[in-house]
């Protein structure tokens, strides 16, 4: 299978005199993969993330995604971003809907609204098109922003610590959707987190990373079989995975995080 | 623990009820107050309803005076939002002009406007036009910051996510920017109505052939103070009927605002 997302020695520092943010890093994303990206705070994971959704620009190296080195709009790409950020002034129709709107010429209203339900449905979200994003808790909205995600049918989902500010059961709640989700659909995934559980219960491949400068210390094989349950994380195999990106991290001299 | 939901601002009956009271109580303590003191320092409630009632049954003359304000200050406030709201976008965009221009605004926005009106009623006259750039001039400045302020205040996450969600500049400005703003900026166009109201009467009292203002310099030199209270009362009306308007406004074009 193709590489997805390429990164190649990618170096970028923010201003010329502090550490660069990230240096020297690379990554690959095969097509289908659900790639998490643990660290520290301040690794620059998410500067990582948003160097493939375009936003930012590498100081040195290359960014490849959908194998070109800059694809014509983003619209096969989309991110799910830690704090939902819904549009305030839309209903979560028109929040879900949004992407079509900046993207196609064309209106078609009644096929963009059936296939924003589907996505709605996806995410087990019903009867909540209507309210506005106050109307709802933290965890129905980090739903909507995840439906607003799937869709564009988007081939890469970009997710940067999506359900870090939610609450234990909520979040592990989501994590399952995750899961499900992708047994449903096919897409190519990278999540940044810094929960090192969360990476391991859901990834195929855990990418640890390091700090100042942000750089890549190594990356573990998830190998635990599908469809994954939540009496998973109290398995043997499940535990030795967490060692292994623990291990990583502790070489890589950040001993403070857990 | 879980919190109830914000009381709702009282049920109409409770609040009308609240209201019915607060005026009795002002009413008894005005006719009280006004027992003691000649008509023409303070005029009691019944005598300003009677010189109320006398001046609108001459034929819409108070009509008239009442019109010419309104005119003033809708038509004053339409030219000041005109002008300021794309100034502001002006502004928002470009940082270098900001800097610029923004130091004029403040110098002009400190010479006091009552000092200013003479002059204006000079140049242009008596009519109609001097009072309508005078309450623009008012109303001109909460419009304009709250403007730039609005435009300025853009969550940049979001604006991220739309450019990733592939939205060109102009997508950015109308369904970001300028809906992001809407809140800030009708907080400048509610200021900016209840100024332009005390712009026009600033202007009339200038100098000026009608009007509510011109209605209050006549019966001030008359001693005809319930008239001059006759014509408050009527400024009081003008004021709610703006914020009622603009409230249903901002309802309307603000609807998830409506539910909070």
């Amino acid at each position: 299978m193709g590489k997805v997302i390429e990164v190649n020695d990618v170096t970028l520092a923010f201003s010329v005199q502090c550490q660069p943010e990230l240096e020297g890093v690379n990554l690959a994303v095969t097509e289908g993969e659900f790639v998490c990206l643990v660290g520290p705070s301040g690794c620059g994971k998410s500067t990582l993330l948003r160097l493939v959704a375009g936003v930012l620009t590498p100081d040195r190296g290359e960014i490849k995604v959908g194998g070109a080195e800059k694809a014509e709009g983003w619209s096969h790409l989309s991110f799910v971003p830690q704090d939902s950020l819904l549009l305030p002034w839309r209903t979560v129709l028109a929040n879900v809907l949004l992407p079509f709107e900046l993207n196609s010429g064309q209106e078609k209203k009644a096929e963009w609204r059936a296939k924003a339900q589907a996505a709605l449905r996806l995410v087990n979200l019903d009867g909540v098109e209507q309210k506005y994003p106050h109307q709802l808790s933290g965890g129905m909205r980090q739903r909507v922003a995840l439906a607003r995600a799937l869709v564009g049918e988007a081939e890469i989902l970009l997710l940067d610590e999506p359900f870090a500010s939610l609450d234990g059961i909520t979040r592990s709640q989501l994590q399952l959707e995750i899961l499900e989700i992708r047994q449903q659909k096919q897409f190519t995934g990278l999540m940044v987190t810094h929960n090192i559980f969360e990476a391991v219960f859901l990834a195929d491949r855990v990418v640890v990373m390091g700090e100042k400068p942000g750089r890549m210390l190594g990356e573990v094989g998830i190998d635990l079989p599908y469809p994954r349950q939540l009496k998973l994380i109290s398995t043997p195999e499940f535990a030795a995975l967490v060692g292994t990106v623990q291990d990583f991290l502790e070489k890589g001299g950040s001993a403070d995080e857990a | 623990m879980r919190r109830k939901k914000r009381l709702q601002p009282g049920s109409g009956g409770e609040r009308a009820i609240t209201l019915l009271g607060v005026g009795l109580l002002v009413l008894l303590t005005w006719s009280w107050l006004s027992s003691f003191y000649p008509t023409y320092i303070l005029p009691s409630p019944s005598e300003v309803a009677r010189r109320a009632r006398e001046i609108l049954g001459q034929g819409g003359l108070f009509a008239l005076h009442f019109r010419t304000t309104l005119l003033e200050a809708v038509l004053g406030f339409g030219l000041a939002a005109a002008v300021a709201l794309p100034l502001s976008y002006c502004l928002a965009r470009h940082p270098r002009l900001d800097h610029l221009v923004t130091p004029i605004v403040v110098a002009m926005q400190s010479i006091p406007i009552v000092a200013l009106a003479p002059l204006l009623v000079i140049w242009f006259g008596f009519g109609i036009s001097s009072k309508i750039l005078i309450a623009a001039m008012t109303a001109f400045f909460p419009i304009l910051t709250n403007g730039v302020v609005g435009l300025k205040e853009t969550d940049p996450r979001l604006k991220e996510l739309l450019q990733i969600m592939g939205a060109g500049k102009r997508q950015v400005f109308f369904k970001l920017e300028v809906p992001s703003a809407l809140p800030v900026l009708f907080g400048g166009l509610r200021m900016g109505l209840t100024l332009s109201v005390i712009g026009a009467v600033v202007g009339e009292f200038s100098g000026a052939g009608r009007g509510l203002g011109y209605l209050v310099y006549l019966a001030r030199g008359t001693f005809d103070t319930a008239l001059i209270f006759v014509a408050i009362l009527a400024l009081a009306v003008m004021g709610i009927g703006f914020y009622l308007v603009i409230s249903w406004v901002e309802a309307v074009v603000m609807p998830w605002r409506r539910e909070r």
